[in-house]
């Protein structure tokens, strides 16, 4: 018997029993490579980072000077040394590499970042092809990263010229387009093109003050280790970078899985949403039948026997269609981010997905098992009665239609259904709200991303009207000093003003410098910026005050807090002459140096310290013109520098992340129309084929289909504008706790930007549209209600 | 002229591959004013019959002609029109929109009208239904939800959403089917109230002391109209039990 019932029900339900398949298959596709993905990235990370042999600290110094001394101390003096390895590598400007193609030579893009030369000679750090293996070069042959040779256009084959101090000027063959843990990640701010020892000799002897040390170090004890190398004050020393800060570049591969998890965590939510509206929707619609069932005698678990068995096949079809097709999806996903990095082996996936499914299988199954036990409190003659008691009514209509006195009767209608019975819109609801939210993330995401505040985070006055990336002359050498680069700014000025342009410049020169604590006395390399130029009023502070005076200084948050050091405290810099008293005057967040760095006042003189490198310069002059548009013309007329805008360095210093979410909006704002469309179409099906006899009843009383169909699309219309009335302050909450977060990972807290046209009319808009067309197709149905369909009314 | 005429009606089902001939050249005219009953055992075709008849359903063959205009070759918008403005229906069961007050309910088919759609059209609109709902004596339950009132009162309310259109004929199918003994009465007398005032009335019922307050009784049987017997108009409750001897012989006639 129960067979017959289920092919029957099957047939009599088809349309809602295939769209609740659907559903279960998109869910599973979603559930298993989404959990797929966060298992590969979470580990992926930490794995490369081991196969690539990134040691604990990894620290830089300038030039070979005191590569002895350093050698020597951390052979017998460093505390818990494990093992450690050293190499070099040279700056190279970015004018002095070309692309040689066809005999003739075009500009090569270095995208804002320090590009190196470097051979393989050391065991960190290490560099393999995209299959993840090891390789070698021959003289002549290089090999280049992934991203940097994907900005210019370059694969294996290609030629690439680089020319040095000294003569030295050779042409390449790229042999391997290369994963590099260390300074592959564009966060990174460093890339490397890979040389062989033969011919890095070549350059390196020649530029001996363009290399720079790189010390690899594994220790037992980090804190230690960096604590003692800090008081050791090598005048050489520059940057120190530790595992966790390279692991951290990788921070925005996490937030693309993040958002994947997100969704799909989303996705499963709806799913049992629908599932139990479906399942207590099709057990009210039934309740006569049920009641006729316990009247005459079968058991309980025999009537829910029927409905689990249905959904047990639904459930299963679809977790099984999912499952299939979450395998290439998961696949797409992990080659997204194996792009980037080396991962494990990939086979595993398999079974993720497969426990996946078995486990939607089973949450599934016991949520129907959970939905179904509203059958044990129900009596047999309850049930005939269509689930009334026959005692205790409640009050169904909510609003006056002879109040309103000019509202279209389908209008209110649909308003009224909805007042009335919020609680059977609440799936509804939630649904949209859940994805009217989630398509504010990346919109969110992406406005904050180009709004001023992440230009200033980045240390760049969001209001000059151009940007320069590097201002030395093809075959200069990179700036050492703040008098080479003063003196570079002079030329740049003089040059602009030959063409009629009176420009301001400021830089922002990066240096690294040694922090004494008074009273604990330790010591800290701290990243370093000071501003040169006019334009140095445009950074703002959380607390206290720029620094102004030659002994004051800022420090941001993350310093402060990891020192326990407070404003009006009183630091000691060390520098080339000695030591500088500093009082902090105040603290500030930023994305410099992944929020930990320090603002020297404008007034002391850092002419005799070895600076790391030198940021942006902001370029001020009387225009008309975009940021942009000045940025084409200036490439136009000064093309031996690289002009960019402010939008273009936030791009690349966040990896690349917002062309990533660009691509991702269209796709995902289709996703979730067409999740909505399904969830809107089921749900619609199902309001039908409850209220089949009303319809039929409005239909007799000689009401159109246009107009039924009207009051049902309005009453999806009223569901979807509560909706997204309720998900304006939601979304507040999630820039607060998931955009703000996800930002801060890079350092500091920024203003989440929402652009209201964006957020609450167009992208929500396209949603609503998708409602009322999935309503619309529904609601096609109407038209097939016959009047005798009456007899259906409980 | 009669209000409707139907002429050569036939209306068949196919169900499981057999041709089921529910409705066989049926013939009749309804005259302006005029009520009329429709017996016969079940599944002779009566509800077929109304619902046919009243252009809800769509016929095989034959003519259904509303005051000259053939409901038949009518387009579905144009029935709802009809239906909307010139038409009301009372069901067996009180088939009412239940998130709805019973105010709302009767007022439903007068919103919908031309009239329905302005500020002044309304207030008439609801100023018909006080009237209404006031005869039939049902004012105290307008701003009650459906499940809170009684059936006698939930079919009275029907009647009066049948009727706030001023139509020209209302189809009642087994209007006093879920009734008791004292609410069929009441809503019988409502009915013959209203078309003492001009409406014509297609009423089915298997039930016989319905039937009797009707001027003229069909019956019908196999999907045809066997026979008919015309009571005359209905004057007053005194002429009831010589109404119902008189259709009881007929009936019994005719193996009732």
């Amino acid at each position: 018997m129960i067979q017959r019932i289920l092919k029957k029900d099957m047939k009599r339900r088809k349309s809602v029993n295939i769209i609740l398949f659907l559903f279960i298959t998109i869910a599973s596709i979603f559930l298993s490579s989404s959990i797929n993905n966060i298992l590969v990235v979470t580990s992926a990370v930490e794995y490369y980072m081991d196969y690539a042999k990134v040691p604990d600290i990894n620290f830089i110094v300038s030039g070979t000077q005191e590569k002895e001394v350093i050698d020597d101390w951390i052979e017998h003096e460093s505390p818990n040394l494990k093992s450690w390895g050293y190499n070099t590598v040279m700056s190279v400007n970015e004018k002095d590499i070309k692309i040689h193609r066809e005999k003739k030579d075009s500009a090569f893009k270095s995208n804002g970042v320090t590009t190196y030369i470097g051979t393989m000679n050391a065991e960190y750090c290490k560099v393999y092809d995209m299959d993840g293996r090891d390789f070698t070069l021959k003289q002549g042959e290089a090999a280049i990263g992934y991203g940097i040779a994907e900005d210019n256009k370059l694969s294996e084959g290609d030629q690439i010229r680089i020319s040095a101090a000294g003569g030295v000027n050779k042409i390449f063959t790229i042999k391997y387009l290369v994963k590099d843990a260390a300074f592959g990640s564009e966060m990174a701010g460093m890339s490397r093109i890979m040389l062989s020892e033969e011919d890095y000799k070549d350059y390196s002897e020649k530029n001996e003050s363009n290399l720079q040390g790189l010390y690899y170090v594994n220790t037992g004890d980090q804190n230690t280790f960096i604590r003692e190398y800090n008081d050791q004050e090598f005048t050489s020393a520059l940057n120190m970078i530790t595992r966790q800060t390279y692991t951290m570049a990788y921070s925005f591969d996490m937030i693309m899985a993040a958002l994947l998890i997100l969704i799909g965590i989303c996705l499963i939510l709806i799913a049992l949403l629908v599932l139990r509206f479906t399942l207590v929707f099709t057990l009210e619609e039934e309740y006569r039948e049920i009641g006729i069932m316990k009247a005459v005698g079968l058991k309980e678990f025999a009537i829910k026997k029927i409905y689990l068995v249905k959904y047990f096949f639904i459930v299963t079809a679809g977790s099984a269609v999912g499952l299939a097709a979450s395998i290439p999806v998961s696949q797409m996903m992990v080659k997204g981010v194996s792009r980037n990095m080396i991962m494990e082996d990939t086979s595993a996936n398999f079974w993720v997905n497969i426990i996946c499914t078995f486990l939607i299988i089973a949450l599934v199954m016991l949520f129907c098992y959970g939905c179904t036990r509203k059958l044990n409190k129900i009596s047999a003659i309850s049930a005939i009665r269509g689930g009334q008691s026959g005692e205790r009514f409640h009050r169904r209509s909510v609003l006056k239609m002879h109040k309103c006195k000019r509202m279209p009767v389908a209008v209110f209608l649909g308003l009224n259904d909805m007042a009335s019975h919020l609680k059977r819109y609440l799936v509804l609801m939630v649904t949209f709200c859940l994805s009217f939210i989630l398509i504010t993330i990346p919109l969110n995401t992406l406005n904050t991303m180009q709004s001023e505040e992440m230009a200033e985070k980045f240390c760049m006055n969001p209001d000059s009207s151009v940007y320069i990336e590097t201002i030395e002359k093809p075959g200069e050498e990179p700036y050492k000093t703040i008098k080479d680069l003063k003196a570079g700014m002079n030329r740049v000025e003089k040059e602009l003003k030959e063409k009629g342009y009176d420009a301001k410049l400021t830089a922002v020169p990066i240096y690294f410098l040694r922090f004494y604590e008074e009273e604990q006395g330790g010591k800290n390399h701290i990243m370093t910026v000071q501003i040169l130029g006019e334009n140095n009023d445009f950074l703002t502070y959380l607390e206290g005050e720029a620094p102004t005076l030659e002994n004051e200084i800022a420090i941001s948050r993350a310093i402060l807090e990891q020192n326990d050091w407070q404003i009006g405290d009183t630091v000691e810099v060390g520098l080339t002459n000695g030591t500088k008293k500093m009082l902090i005057t105040g603290t500030y967040s930023d994305y410099m140096q992944l929020g930990k760095s320090a603002r020297m006042n404008p007034e002391i003189d850092l002419s005799s310290e070895i600076m790391f490198q030198y940021w942006n310069i902001m370029a001020d002059v009387k225009t008309d013109l975009t940021q942009q548009e000045l940025a084409d013309k200036m490439e136009k007329l000064f093309p031996d520098y690289k002009w960019t805008t402010a939008q273009e360095v936030v791009d690349r210093n966040v990896g690349g992340i917002q062309e990533n979410l660009k691509s991702m909006l269209v796709p995902m704002t289709g996703m979730l129309c067409a999740v909505i469309m399904l969830i809107t179409l089921l749900m619609e099906r199902l309001f039908i084929a409850r209220e089949k006899g009303e319809i039929a009843m409005m239909k007799s009383m000689g009401y159109k289909n246009r107009t039924i169909c009207l009051w049902q699309v309005l009453r999806m219309v009223w569901v979807a504008l509560v909706s997204m009335i309720a998900a304006v302050p939601l979304s507040f909450v999630s820039n607060q706790f998931i955009l703000k977060p996800i930002f801060a990972i890079m350092g500091a807290e920024v203003e989440i930007q929402v652009v209201p046209w964006q957020v609450y009319g167009l992208y929500p808009g396209v949603l609503l549209v998708g409602i009322i067309l999935a309503t619309v197709i529904a609601a096609v149905k109407v038209k097939q209600i016959n009047i005798r369909e009456l007899n259906n009314l409980e | 002229m009669g209000t409707l005429k139907v002429s050569n009606l036939c209306k068949t089902y196919i169900i499981n591959k057999r041709q089921n001939n529910v409705l066989r050249n049926v013939n009749l005219t309804i005259k302006e004013g005029e009520m009329v009953g429709v017996m016969g055992p079940s599944g002779s075709g009566k509800t077929t019959l109304l619902y046919t008849v009243s252009g809800m359903d769509s016929a095989t063959a034959g003519r259904v002609e509303f005051y000259g205009k053939d409901l038949t070759g009518m387009k579905a918008n144009e029935m709802s029109d009809i239906r909307l403005n010139e038409m009301g229906f009372v069901f067996q069961q009180m088939y009412m929109l239940k998130n709805l007050t019973v105010y709302d309910n009767i007022i439903l088919p007068g919103y919908q009208t031309p009239e329905g759609k302005t500020k002044e059209g309304r207030r008439k609109i609801n100023d018909r239904a006080k009237v209404l709902m006031q005869t039939l004596g049902i004012s105290e339950i307008a701003e009650n939800d459906i499940n809170e009132v009684s059936g006698g009162q939930l079919q009275r309310a029907c009647i009066c959403r049948s009727m706030i259109n001023n139509p020209k004929i209302i189809f009642a199918d087994e209007p006093t089917g879920a009734l008791n003994k004292q609410n069929s009465i009441e809503v019988m007398e409502e009915l013959n109230r209203i078309n003492q005032a001009g409406t014509a009335v297609l009423l089915v019922t298997h039930d016989m002391k319905v039937a009797s307050k009707c001027e003229r009784v069909l019956y019908i049987e196999d999907g045809d109209i066997r026979d008919e017997i015309t009571l005359g108009r209905r004057l007053g409750r005194a002429e009831d039990r010589t109404r119902e001897r008189t259709l009881n012989d007929w009936l019994i006639g005719l193996g009732w």
